[in-house]
């Protein structure tokens, strides 16, 4: 089967993925983390870009983009509500 | 193998919330804990367990084609980031103790060697399986089947998951 024919965004070949997910690393590791960002703001950020990269990694390197939707729900609902679980934390404290 | 993904997925997730739940009651400990860790050695682990996520990634695209040799390869780099990762994390904690901080020295270290100590754990078996799949792929046999590499696939990008959490969990709550 031919792959040329899927789209390019919904394909997410693994190296696409991988510098995704180092580019978002370094920004919240080294720039996110600065004193000059607010530490709300920061933590913030930082938790969002978190469940963007666990989506990521469930959805093209696990390889559930195209499964049933039952499995792909469990894991994606996952990757939304344990970052915004922790952050809820975080302003509640 | 999703079911046993999703059980230890779910049991993290609690580790989590009972870490941030400690974190309500103490947040001045949790924030001096935290400045006690070097967060650049955390980043850059996190980019050595990405990078051989995306090894193991590339290891079953070069498998699926069979590209036996460039599959060896990949999977060699793949298996090389998680002992990396793992000396990496050995050295953190001798660096801790030698500081001072064990998991008696309060709530923020007894989670931190807790949270970090099983996820090495499973890192460690994570490259054991990994280097048992690299020395078969080193001797191919006729018959060969991909459902064994792809559970330890998933299992691998699981770890390198709960990382992406654990590490700014622990390093970068501020």
């Amino acid at each position: 089967m031919s792959t040329v024919s899927v789209p390019f965004r919904r394909r997410q070949q693994p190296t696409v993925v991988w510098v995704l997910l180092m580019a978002a690393t370094v920004t919240t590791t080294w720039l996110l983390s600065k004193d000059a960002v607010g530490a709300t703001t920061g933590t913030g950020a930082t938790f969002a870009l978190v469940g963007w990269k666990v989506r990521l990694i469930i959805l093209d390197f696990m390889e559930l983009r195209h499964a049933p939707w039952q499995l792909r729900l469990v894991f994606e609902a996952w990757s939304a509500i344990v970052p915004a679980i922790i952050f809820g934390f975080y302003l509640a404290t | 193998m999703w079911v046993l993904i999703a059980g230890d997925m779910v049991i993290f997730s609690l580790l989590f919330g009972s870490f941030m739940s400690a974190r309500m009651k103490h947040p001045e400990v949790f924030e001096t804990g935290r400045h006690a860790l070097d967060f650049h050695r955390g980043g850059i682990n996190t980019l050595l367990l990405l990078t051989s996520s995306w090894c193991v990634a590339m290891t079953l695209k070069a498998l699926r084609t069979d590209r036996d040799r460039a599959a060896l390869r990949w999977l060699g780099f793949g298996i090389l980031g998680g002992v990396a990762f793992a000396v990496s994390k050995v050295l953190e904690y001798v660096a801790e103790v030698h500081s001072g901080h064990t998991p008696a020295s309060g709530d923020f270290f007894m989670y931190y060697f807790m949270m970090t100590g099983i996820h090495l754990a499973h890192v460690i078996v994570g490259t054991l399986v990994l280097s048992v799949f690299w020395f078969r792929l080193r001797r191919p046999t006729e018959q060969r089947s991909l459902a064994g590499f792809e559970s330890a696939a998933v299992f691998w990008h699981m770890v390198d998951l709960l990382w992406v959490v654990l590490f700014p969990l622990l390093y970068l709550v501020r």
